[in-house]
């Protein structure tokens, strides 16, 4: 069960990775669009920090007057002259008011809610504090994050977003602000205004302003997109590994699988020549046995019958093999063969078969070899059998028949050649060669 | 066809040794051949020819093999194909002489 359950797991775990990823994307973006979201409202009939001014500190006399309802507070006023540009304003304070604001870049839109009377602008100031161009406790040098709206032309509430602000000209010359100093900044927000905008007409007006909404995103679009790419970024270098180190271990495991193959063919090879070698060879002496005999016999019948190479076959058997073997017993008859064999095999040619035809009696079958060579190299077998001391027992010592195969004639013709001249040296006395010549009639 | 035993025995003769006969190998085996084919070897009536070879350098040319052969079997000794001589030069050029008859 479990192995099945692996089985599953290696087919599907890189699919899965993706499967999942898909599916924190989708969550996320769906978070993203239909959540995630944060919020700061400042309702004014709920907050404590914000007053209603006008131009008298400026040297105007304009006049203004603030009450509250439950829902909004209501700002009553009379533009009169005086100041040059006759104003009212609601300063909200943020923080602390004066040097701690609050970070409204993180937010991308602001909510206004504000119903005039009447027509005319309505300015809106983030007025933001920065060490780089404030000085602590002077509000003119809080720089003049400013918008201006008509608010009869607008939805209610109002929505703006922070890249609808720009800093007022005036205030960036009137304190020499470096120009790279002079663009919107709302990372440190202390206060804001709403004031009566430019060319206010004179006389009495009213605004009812019910608070701002700072609506923005727990993680910014960028982040998330950022995020979101370094993820499946990720994946995809981790499904890359996990194939690269699959990739490496099928290899492997081919490679031991295909090792082990070799090897049991090579062991099968080896079996199987062995096999065919044993079935051809006699387990005593290690020469050929008859089985052997034939597939050299026909080998050099083509050769004779098709290039005229003459073979020839030397017949030998081991004399008074019976009277060692009565004597000395078994073991020293087969000590003589396996002995026989060895001082044979030392003076034929590598081309040359020798094979046990049963008992004591051996055959050398010799590729392109006359009679007469032959009948030479029995003498010579003959020879070196006689003068050597096969066991220490007694001497031994063979006799041999030589015949020269005819072309197409019935191999059994020339055993019964080789086999009359072996008996002719039996008959002779043995320790002797006897060649079958031909005769001619 | 028919065929017939052919025994060969060789003798080198006294006070040489075998090992210093030139081209012995080549000679004795190129002698068995021709023998073989030799006309009172094909024609002779024995079932079983026997031959007795001594064989030595030759006293007038030292790369020279002289060959003797006679047969083994002592009642034969007369007829024709019982008694021959052969030489064997270095170029291992056969010469054989059938000796009764002549």
């Amino acid at each position: 069960m479990s192995r099945l359950i692996e089985k599953i797991y290696a087919l599907f775990r890189m699919n899965i990775l993706i499967f999942v990823l898909l599916a924190i994307t989708a969550i996320a973006l769906l978070a993203y669009n239909h959540g995630l979201n944060e919020v700061k409202d400042i309702m004014l009939p709920e907050y404590p920090y914000f007053q209603a001014t006008s131009d008298s500190a400026d040297g105007g006399s304009s006049v203004v007057k603030m009450s509250k309802t439950d829902s909004s507070i209501v700002v009553d006023y009379e533009l009169k002259e005086g100041y040059a540009y006759p104003y009212v304003s609601v300063k909200i304070l943020l923080g602390d008011g004066k040097t701690k604001g609050l970070d409204l870049s993180k937010y991308d839109s602001i909510f206004v809610w504000l119903k005039p009377r009447g027509e005319g602008s309505v300015r809106l100031y983030l007025r933001n504090f920065s060490e780089a161009y404030s000085v602590a406790g002077q509000e003119t040098t809080l720089k003049f994050n400013e918008l201006e709206f008509f608010p009869l032309e607008e939805t209610y509430p109002a929505i703006f977003v922070p890249r609808e602000f720009r800093v007022a000209g005036w205030w960036v010359a009137q304190n020499n602000i470096n120009v790279h100093h002079a663009h919107v900044d709302i990372s440190n927000v202390p206060l804001v205004e709403i004031q009566t905008g430019t060319n206010a007409p004179l006389g009495y007006g009213t605004m009812e302003i019910k608070g701002l909404r700072f609506k923005g995103k727990t993680i910014p679009r960028e982040k998330l997109v950022t995020a979101l790419v370094v993820m499946w970024f990720v994946t995809f270098l981790i499904i890359l590994i996990i194939r690269f180190f699959d990739y490496s271990r099928e290899r492997a495991a081919n490679k031991k699988k295909r090792e082990e193959l070799e090897k049991n063919l090579l062991a099968l090879e080896i079996e199987k020549s062995e096999y065919e070698k044993s079935s051809k060879e006699d387990p005593l002496t290690g020469c050929l046995n008859r089985a052997g005999f034939s597939s050299v016999l026909l080998r050099e019948q083509e050769n004779l019958s098709k290039n005229g190479c003459p073979v020839s076959f030397v017949i030998l058997d081991i004399d008074f093999f019976k009277h060692i073997n009565d004597t000395y017993g078994h073991n020293v008859g087969d000590e003589v063969l396996v002995n026989l064999t060895k001082l044979i095999q030392s003076k034929i040619r590598n081309t040359d078969a020798l094979v046990r035809w049963g008992g004591e009696e051996f055959v050398i079958l010799c590729g392109d070899t006359p009679i007469q060579n032959a009948q030479f190299l029995a003498e010579k077998l003959r020879m070196a059998i006689e003068n050597a001391q096969l066991i220490k027992q007694q001497q031994v010592t063979c006799s041999f028949g030589v015949a020269e195969m005819i072309a197409g004639e019935d191999p059994k013709r020339l055993f019964e050649r080789a086999d009359k001249a072996l008996y002719a040296s039996k008959q002779g006395g043995r320790n002797r060669v006897t060649s079958a010549t031909f005769k001619r009639g | 066809m028919e065929f017939r035993p052919l025994q060969l025995h060789w003798f080198v003769v006294e006070g040489q040794a075998e090992e210093d006969l030139p081209n012995r190998d080549n000679c004795v085996i190129r002698l068995t051949g021709r023998l073989m084919g030799e006309s009172p070897v094909q024609a002779s009536p024995v079932e079983e020819l026997e031959y007795r070879v001594y064989y030595g350098k030759s006293a007038e040319n030292g790369e020279t093999l002289q060959f003797a052969g006679i047969c083994e079997d002592q009642a034969l000794v007369s007829r024709p194909e019982c008694r021959w001589s052969a030489t064997c030069d270095s170029d291992l050029n056969i010469v054989v002489k059938f000796h009764n008859g002549d």
